[in-house]
């Protein structure tokens, strides 16, 4: 769509006009089809061979936790997606992909191992695909966000704001170990509801254009040499 | 002609106006290329007039909106991503949600002029899906190749060498602090530790009971290292051999525990005169110390039969006593006498046992700690000998 929006101009684009299933991108489809792939569009920027940075792995897991709150049964949605774009060779069943979301250091079954480059930026595509499916969603909840703080009235006023903060809390709380620092200094509800709203606002992001690659250097950033 | 190129979004829109280089294969094509920018427009909504300017102006908002983006998603702050060169356009962060974009007079576009609040041609403060739609235009003008192809999205994380130097050097220098002074500590609690004394066991024997015998010695045990005072059996066994050290007064050559074992030893005890009360007791305690007691009772029986005949063979040719000796002997597995002490006062103010013959006389060595059977033998006055068990 947005492609063709560039060819054309001056053709007036509105994003809430469309249905959202019609947002996917033609260019996406078209990295699909050039597989393996989607991953191609990402550059290789591993610091060294072990792996992806600490930051990488705590971020894309926390993304991916965003989007299961955002959406009911985001979890199988997201097994659907890495099939849609030819994924499974690297996310070969539910489990391997649980154990992927687990190199996250917060998690309580945490992994030893860490996330290798193709995996992140499997789960990276994967991410970037969901949020772009629920673009209406995570603009509606942020411009919602955005009037609720302008006139001080709480974040719970709006329905499917408080739904998705208090689903993002339930799935923090129960998958993140308690015990590590970083953890424990999300101990109240205004914290974790801060911290829901700006992975909020970084699926916007992912949203976008060019919004994958984005993301996917966002997360190398003061990691490389 | 002039080509015109919108880029819209719910909350920006960005309107490049320019020519085509006219080159021939431009000329022909359905939408030629845009190559040389006369004016650039950004409508956000919200700011009443467009921000708006030449090359200078668009080269500089989609390097700091790009660069802003990366540093919004990674959170890690870095003003100079792209060069040192501060444009004319800049963002910063206000809070979480806002972010105040700034255009600085194309003239003097300058990093110390932002403060000057007079010099500011435009300041908007944008929400997070303001800044967003703004970035998605950048992004959309990025990815069309017919607009300006040599302006195109270039993404690079920042390096390390920048986070780290972002930090205070208090703060980075405090963990190396931390290791050097915790192994300093760590090594002066090690230095006030007594150094342990090595203990080398040079010889399986125990050490003898030295109560009562040994204390005329300098006891080389008071002087920090053990003494295995590794004396064979046989060495207390020969009554000619004894050495002087069961005498508090006499006084020994050497410290050393090896002076009982060692030659130099020998003529000394020799010319001792008093070698008589030594034998006895020395050559039972030193075996009874170290051996291992027979437990066997068959084996006991067996021994008991063989002392009382060996007894009886030696008291047949001598004199009958006058009063009941007692005596207590050991005797080695095979049967030999290799020990035997006075037990009562008329035994000791015997001056010759009758049992000094049947003493075994080692030839060579025996093994340092066989195991040995004590027995209590009691000669009477009439020439009966009673043998029991200790």
């Amino acid at each position: 769509m947005r492609i063709c929006l560039a060819q054309d101009p001056p053709c007036p684009y509105s994003l809430f006009g469309m249905d959202v299933a019609v947002i996917l991108m033609p260019s996406e489809t078209l990295l699909t089809e050039s597989n393996p792939l989607i991953l191609d569009s990402l550059p290789d920027l591993s610091p060294n061979d072990g792996g992806c940075p600490r930051r990488a792995r705590l971020q894309i897991d926390l993304m991916l936790l965003a989007i299961e709150a955002l959406y009911l049964g985001g979890a199988e949605e997201m097994l659907a997606v890495s099939k849609e774009l030819e994924l499974e060779s690297i996310i070969k069943n539910r489990v391997a992909f649980w154990l992927m979301r687990n190199t996250n250091p917060l998690r309580r079954y945490t992994q030893r191992r860490s996330l290798t480059i193709v995996e992140a930026k499997a789960l990276v595509a994967i991410a970037c695909n969901m949020a772009r499916k629920l673009t209406a969603t995570i603009r509606q909840l942020l411009l919602d966000s955005q009037q609720l703080r302008s006139r001080n009235i709480p974040l719970s006023e709006n329905l499917q704001l408080a739904e998705y903060l208090e689903r993002f809390r339930a799935h923090f709380r129960s998958r993140m170990n308690p015990k590590r620092s970083l953890v424990a200094a999300y101990d109240s509800d205004d914290k974790l509801n801060e911290l829901a709203l700006n992975l909020l606002s970084k699926l916007l992001f992912c949203t976008g254009t060019a919004g994958m690659q984005r993301f996917w250097v966002s997360l190398f950033d003061g990691e490389v040499e | 002609m002039t080509i015109r190129r919108q880029y819209s979004l719910p909350n920006c829109t960005l309107v490049l106006e320019g020519l085509s280089d006219g080159s021939a294969a431009s000329q022909l094509d359905i939408r030629p290329v845009l190559s040389i920018l006369m004016s650039a427009e950004c409508y956000v909504t919200g700011l009443g007039e467009p921000l708006s300017g030449g090359r200078e102006f668009f080269e500089s908002l989609v390097r700091a909106v790009s660069s802003y983006a990366q540093e919004f998603m990674s959170g890690v702050h870095y003003p100079d991503r792209y060069g040192p060169n501060v444009g004319m356009v800049q963002l910063h962060r206000i809070d979480g949600n806002l972010h105040r974009l700034t255009v600085l007079p194309a003239s003097t576009g300058s990093a110390t002029q932002i403060d000057q609040k007079t010099e500011l041609s435009a300041k908007v403060d944008l929400t997070t899906v303001q800044l967003f739609d703004l970035v998605e235009a950048i992004d959309q003008f990025f990815a069309d190749t017919q607009t300006l192809p040599e302006l195109s999205l270039q993404l690079t994380p920042i390096s390390k060498r920048y986070i780290k130097s972002a930090e205070p050097l208090a703060k980075r220098s405090l963990p190396a602090v931390v290791g050097v002074s915790s192994l300093a500590l760590a090594a002066m609690a090690f230095f006030l530790v007594p150094v342990p004394e090595v203990q080398r066991q040079r010889d399986p024997v125990p050490q003898p009971n030295p109560a009562g015998q040994n204390q005329g010695t300098p006891n080389p045990g008071g002087s920090g290292s053990p003494n295995p005072n590794p004396t064979p059996p046989a060495d207390g066994l020969l009554p000619g051999n004894r050495t002087p050290n069961t005498e508090p007064s006499s006084p020994t050559p050497s410290p050393a525990p090896q002076s009982e074992a060692s030659p130099s030893a020998t003529p000394q005890s020799n010319t001792s005169p008093e070698s008589t009360p030594s034998p006895v007791s020395e050559g039972l305690a030193s075996p009874d110390a170290a051996a291992v007691p027979i437990t066997d009772p068959a084996e006991i029986e067996l021994l008991k039969g063989q002392l009382s005949q060996q007894i009886d063979g030696v008291l047949k040719t001598k004199p009958a006593v006058d009063a009941e000796l007692v005596y207590r002997v050991s005797v080695a597995k095979d049967g030999a006498i290799v020990g035997y002490k006075s037990e009562n006062s008329a035994a000791v103010d015997r001056s010759e046992a009758p049992l000094s013959e049947l003493l075994y006389k080692p030839i060579g060595s025996r093994p340092p700690a066989e195991p040995l059977a004590d027995f209590r033998v009691v000669i009477a006055p009439g020439g009966t000998v009673a043998v029991t068990p200790w």
